[in-house]
Parts: structure tokens; sequence; C-alpha cells
């Protein structure tokens, strides 16, 4: 068995760093494994770096640098589990605040403002949150992520004006208008569209795209017309 | 020597299961274990490997212990209390899919002696 030299030894890192190796952890570990192969493997007859590069495709298909890639996309995918979770807890917990205070405005009780003022901010930085991560650390098509952000950006706009309205703030009705209106005329089409490349599913397609269209034209009945809209 | 195709599903659980029982290893010796264990038909790359053990270090399944050799580091993979957990789950998951998959290829073997006969 073979002793490497420190020189050798910086050998290897200089060559595993020129490669796009730049995490320190996967560095030290790869800087091992080489030593390791070579002390091994290697005879004392052999000439060292003509043996270092003929290992050094072992560890990769097409170059060293993927090794890196598919460490930080698996680091991703724990990361974004964690977040997609704390998220999914927070996005209950304001709609249960939501509900829970348009019950109380229902039911004339007290609270039912500061319930459903509360839940809106939380109800948005949800969902803005959970469109950002997903968009980073998923691998989505780009028509997809144009998508999720017009959805972020409607319920944004939906939430916004529903906290300006229950405080009677100026601009409450155009901002809520403004979200119906992106997510019938704009959202829908844009989702049937994409949906009907990507998914088998034509059936679950239409029926989404039909529960959006309806929730968008009830909220918009809903709204008294004769109203001046940036009041 | 099974195509990587095989292998990579199972990974995971290969290597939890190493740890369990050999406590502490790191990469070189994980690798060198498996091809020992199973006469090189099962050969781990080093490709998928440290994408692998950095991931359950993140989620903490794994713990490291590092010892210098010379100038340069040796990471030694452990797996933590949560780890044995997962390792636990793993294992019995791969079991039971071994078991089915069994189930499934016998099941074929009689339906194929029910069209000779």
């Amino acid at each position: 068995m073979v002793s490497l030299t420190d020189e050798q030894v910086d050998f290897i890192r200089k060559e595993i760093e020129s490669h796009g190796i730049s995490l320190p952890d996967l560095q030290a570990n790869l800087i091992d494994h080489m030593c390791t192969i070579i002390e091994n493997e290697m005879s004392e007859n052999d000439d060292f770096h003509s043996f270092f590069y003929s290992i050094l495709p072992r560890f990769f298909h097409d170059n060293l640098h993927e090794i890196e890639m598919e460490t930080i996309q698996l680091i991703h995918q724990q990361k974004f589990k964690h977040m997609k979770k704390t998220l999914g807890y927070v996005l209950a917990f304001s709609t249960f605040l939501l509900v829970t205070g348009s019950l109380f405005k229902i039911l004339h009780l007290a609270g039912a403002a500061i319930l459903i003022v509360s839940s809106l901010p939380l109800l948005i930085i949800g969902a803005v949150l959970t469109a950002l991560i997903s968009m980073k650390y998923q691998t989505i098509p780009k028509t997809q992520k144009i998508l999720t952000t017009l959805i972020t950006l409607i319920v944004f706009l939906f939430a916004f004006g529903g906290i300006f309205k229950v405080q009677h703030w100026p601009f409450a009705n155009i901002l809520m208008i403004l979200s119906i209106g992106l997510l019938c005329l704009v959202y829908v089409p844009m989702y049937v569209v994409q949906q009907r490349k990507t998914s088998a599913d034509t059936w679950l397609v239409g029926l989404n795209s039909f529960l959006f269209l309806l929730a968008g034209i009830t909220l918009f009945l809903l709204f008294d017309l004769k109203a001046p809209l940036f009041k | 020597m099974y195509s990587s195709e095989l292998v990579k599903g199972t990974l995971r659980t290969i290597v939890l299961n190493l740890l369990k029982e050999n406590g502490r290893m790191y990469g070189y010796e994980i690798t060198q274990r498996v091809k020992e264990l199973t006469d090189d038909k099962i050969q781990i790359t080093e490709g998928a490997l440290y994408p692998l053990l950095h991931a359950l270090e993140a989620s903490e399944d794994l713990e490291t212990e590092v010892e210098f050799i010379g100038k340069r580091q040796r990471k030694y993979y452990r797996l933590t209390k949560q780890g044995k957990q997962t390792s636990k789950k793993k294992i019995d998951e791969l079991r039971e899919f071994i078991e089915t998959l069994q189930i499934l290829l016998d099941a074929n073997k009689g339906t194929s002696h029910g069209l000779i006969n």
C-alpha cells in the first residue's frame, strides 16, 4: 500500500476544485475517497498522475461537477419538504382563523374583524412563501412557474382587498375586482391551455376550471357594482 | 452486476442498514463493504453515494465525525436517533416490497403453468 505525500493530496484538492466541486464537505469526502482508492489500488511502480486520471472517470458520467449538482438537488428536496410542511401548518391555521372569523361575522359575535384581519396576512405570507419555495426548489416548467406566480398575485390582491374592505379603507373594491378579473379572464384560460398540454385527465382540468370560474363569478356577483370602484 | 436502475431505488436502505450494522463508516468503506457482501453484484457508485450521504446528513438521519489523516479529512457517518427509526422503517418497507414482488413473480409463474397445462 502506497502512502500519499501532502503535495499529492494538494494536487487532488486542486483537481477537484478545478472540476467544479465547491462544497467544502463534498470536497473533503472526494479527496479522502480518491486518496484511499490510490493508496489501496495503486502499485509502487505506477505513476501517481496517470493513476489519478485513470480513476477519475469512476466518479461521474459526464463531469465531476454533476456530483455537486446532485448533492445540492437532494439537499434542496429535504429543505423543500420541511418548509412545505411548516407552511402547510401556517396555511391551515390562517384558514381556521378566516373560517372562524367569518362564522363570528355571520353570527354577529365580537372579535370577527380581528380574526379575519389577522388571518389574511398569514394567508398571504403562506401563499407567497409556498409559491416562492416551490419555484426555487422544484424543477417545474416555465409555464407552470408563470401560473404559480399569477395565482399568488391573485391571492395576494384578493386577500389585501379583503383586509381593506373589512377596515373600510379605500381601493378595496378595485383590488378585489382586479383579482377576480385576473382569475377569470387570465388565469383560467392559461390554466386550461397549460393543463391540456400536460395533464391526461381532461375531466379534472375541466372541473377545476369550472370551479375557478364559478368562484370568480360568484364573488363578482356579490359586489355592489354601483359602488365607486376606488372607494 | 445488477443495473444501476435496480440499485438506485434501494440505495438509501442499503446505506442506512449498513450503518445500522456497522456503527460508523466512511464513504470508501461503504462502497467496499457493499461489493464484498454482494460478491461485486452490487456496486455503489461514488456519484450516487455522496449526494445521498449529504442529503441524509441534512435531514438529520446521519451525523458525522471528522478525523484527520495527515492533511486530509475523513468523515465518518453514523445513524442518529431519528436515523435509526428511518432505517427500521425503510428496511421493513423494503422487506415487504420484496415479499410482494415475490408473490407477483410466483403468481405469474402459476399463470404460465396454467396456460401450458
